[in-house]
């Protein structure tokens, strides 16, 4: 990615620290992300702006998490990035581009292949996400077909095939059974098995782990982290939970109130961040010897307009007058990007 | 990152990911529309009762998830009456005496061991035509529905999907439908074209239509949002496909469930439309007509020429609705 590319946007640093390989085209780059709800009419007085200038580079084969408190913008970047933003929500600028080809204003037909052929989603809710009156396998035949021209036989072979690679005992005879026949962690199996289906590049998976018990996240995220990195795909993982990114991402995002505040390696991350954000995000996630939970004084601002200065500043215990004099920029400081003044 | 980028191994890729089509096989789009039009010319152009033999197959194909529980694998019982009552219309006829054959010298002939439903005035016999009124009016009953089905259902989901206008002028339409009182409509209809069994079915539809189209629209709204449906979005599935696939089968059990209340409805339609004179041509044997033509002769005693078809009717009307209640609980 180079500031060349996209001209009418200025980007601090054209030079990528983050890139994995310097030259590789990112699997999966968003670029000024910028989404808004409510009619253009409004805009900057009364327009909701949930998303605003997001940056974000998944790598090839690279597994990045996008963690935030609810309401920062995580799932509503990954319907942008698939083309599903709620209705309306529109984006008001800013490019993603899935390996080099951009999706912003893509026609519908082409983002239709593309979405479960090159890019995937898996959702937080295993049982709602598969239809309860169509068999599992079925399901995941039938997406085997949108995107192939394999036969009904060979389509149900693969997915019997899948459902075993996802550790789903006896998958030929329980491929034939409805999701209400399946517990949570053998939904959520299916789920990623049908996700996975037409080898995707990308798999986005939105809080895949949060309906699950603890012993089962911790299996079902070791399955995921597994198998995207057996069949070379990336990973976008969104959640909320900063052990979740430290134990299965090598990369983490942090978002606060639709924008970028940290993102880089995740032990330099959550070892050492340099966002005030990001700190007491990881101080107020807290240990068990804590005497009193730590949490961040204040409330997130609202999103009515395109806010001209940093998003924290009103709850930064190291907020100074510099922080309102606009939009921090996404800097590069040493290993990762920071948007913040002081870092 | 040691990993190969999976651009590097695009090759290797399915070649089939570029010739990426349909969700839906326009084979299945022409299958569906062909027995429409199959059906629908075939009731016009109707000879021998070959049309409602091939709506009564396809119905009995439609109708089979509530005719066979899988889970158990059992012959549901309320169906299987069902089934009995239709193979009966289906190949009864075949096995009884001539329906419109007048045999004046045994008139009103009382029920015996020979004739068992007795005689009529004209002295036809009342068993042969019950049977064969099963056929007319079981197969009336089933097209009439079955129509509606077919154009109220896709209607309703297309209500919720659009939205907006559409869903609005749908209503009202469908509405003022409704508030028209059915025999009133039949009258007109029948008084411009003149009573014949393909218009019959088509009132009887018309009527009908509303219904599903109402019901259909309550069931997709609250799924229409759902995870799955977002899911199949996600998975790259076309709109139609998954109106098709996701949604509609979902909304199937209320809609069986309405279908066979509404056959029974349909069946006492004709009946009644049959009764005030609106109905089927004359000699043609129909439990409605049959019970018309009976009712002169209870006052003289003659209690059997009302009473077999209008048990007729009694028995596949509570048939139906026991149906209605079994696919409503098991599906």
């Amino acid at each position: 990615m180079s500031a060349a590319d996209v001209p009418e946007v200025s980007i601090p640093d054209a030079g990528d620290p983050v890139a994995p390989e310097s030259g590789a085209v990112p699997v999966l780059d968003v670029f000024d992300l910028t989404v808004g709800f409510g009619s253009a009419a409004k805009r900057a007085v009364r327009r909701s702006i949930p998303l605003q200038g997001i940056h974000l580079q998944v790598g090839a084969g690279e597994r990045m998490a996008l963690v935030g408190e609810s309401g920062s913008g995580k799932s509503l970047t990954a319907a942008a990035v698939l083309g599903l933003l709620p209705d309306g929500a529109e984006v008001i600028r800013g490019s993603i581009r899935l390996d080099g080809e951009e999706l912003i204003g893509a026609p519908e037909r082409r983002l239709r292949d593309l979405r479960g052929g090159r890019m995937a989603i898996m959702f937080q809710n295993p049982r709602a996400s598969l239809n309860p009156v169509l068999t599992v396998g079925g399901q995941i035949a039938e997406v085997i077909r949108v995107h192939g021209d394999a036969g009904r036989r060979e389509s149900w072979t693969q997915a019997v095939d899948l459902l075993s690679e996802m550790g789903i005992p006896d998958a030929a005879r329980r491929a034939k059974d409805y999701v209400h026949q399946y517990s949570g962690g053998m939904a959520q199996r299916a789920a990623l098995a049908m996700a996975l289906s037409c080898r995707p590049d990308l798999l986005i998976a939105d809080e895949p782990t949060t309906g699950l018990d603890a012993t089962l996240q911790q299996q079902v995220l070791e399955l995921v982290v597994e198998q995207v990195t057996s069949r070379d795909a990336s990973l976008l993982l969104i959640t909320h939970d900063i052990a979740v990114a430290r134990s299965h991402c090598e990369r983490t995002t942090v978002m606060y109130a639709g924008r970028v505040m940290e993102s880089g390696p995740t032990a330099s991350v959550t070892g050492s961040p340099k966002n005030p954000y990001t700190s007491a995000l990881l101080k107020a996630f807290g240990t068990v010897d804590q005497r009193r939970m730590y949490a961040i004084g204040g409330v997130v601002p609202t999103l009515i307009g395109e806010l001209g200065e940093c998003a924290f500043a009103d709850r930064c215990p190291l907020a100074a007058p510099e922080c309102r004099e606009g939009v921090p920029d996404l800097r590069s400081v040493g290993d990762r990007r920071v948007a913040c003044v002081k870092a | 990152m040691s990993v190969v980028s999976p651009r590097a191994s695009g090759s290797t890729a399915p070649p089939a990911r570029r010739r990426s089509i349909a969700g839906v096989r326009p084979v299945h789009l022409l299958v569906a529309v062909a027995t429409m039009v199959v059906l629908v010319v075939a009731l016009v152009w109707d000879g021998e009762w070959r049309v409602l033999r091939v709506v009564l197959t396809v119905l009995a194909i439609i109708v089979a998830p509530a005719v066979w529980d899988p889970q158990r694998r059992v012959i549901r019982p309320a169906t299987g009456v069902m089934v009995a009552l239709i193979l009966l219309a289906l190949i009864g006829p075949l096995f009884t005496r001539d329906p419109l054959m007048l045999n004046v010298g045994e008139s009103l002939a009382t029920p015996g061991s020979d004739i068992w439903f007795g005689t009529d005035q004209h002295g036809r016999d009342i068993f042969a035509r019950v049977i064969h009124g099963a056929r007319l009016d079981l197969g009336v009953g089933f097209s009439a529905a079955a129509l509606a089905v077919i154009v109220g259902m896709p209607l309703g989901a297309l209500a919720v999907l659009r939205g907006g206008l559409f869903d609005s002028v749908l209503l009202r339409i469908s509405e003022s439908f409704q508030a028209f009182p059915t025999l009133l409509l039949a009258l007109g209809i029948v008084a411009a074209v003149g009573p014949s069994i393909p218009i019959l079915i088509f009132i009887i539809a018309i009527v009908n239509v509303p219904v599903y189209l109402r019901l259909t629209r309550s069931a997709v709204a609250p799924i229409v949002n759902a995870d799955f449906v977002l899911a199949a979005r996600c998975a790259g599935q076309r709109e139609l496909t998954i109106l098709l696939r996701h949604i509609l089968p979902n909304v199937r059990q209320v809609v069986l469930a309405q279908f066979s209340v509404n056959v029974a409805w349909a069946i006492q339609i004709l009946a009644a439309l049959s009764f005030v004179g609106l109905g089927v041509p004359v000699p043609t044997p129909e439990w409605g007509a049959m019970v018309r033509g009976g009712y002169e002769q209870m006052v003289y005693g003659r209690w059997w020429v009302a009473l077999f078809p209008g048990l007729a009717i009694l028995f596949a009307v509570l048939t139906l609705n026991q149906l209605s209640d079994r696919v409503r609980h098991t599906t």
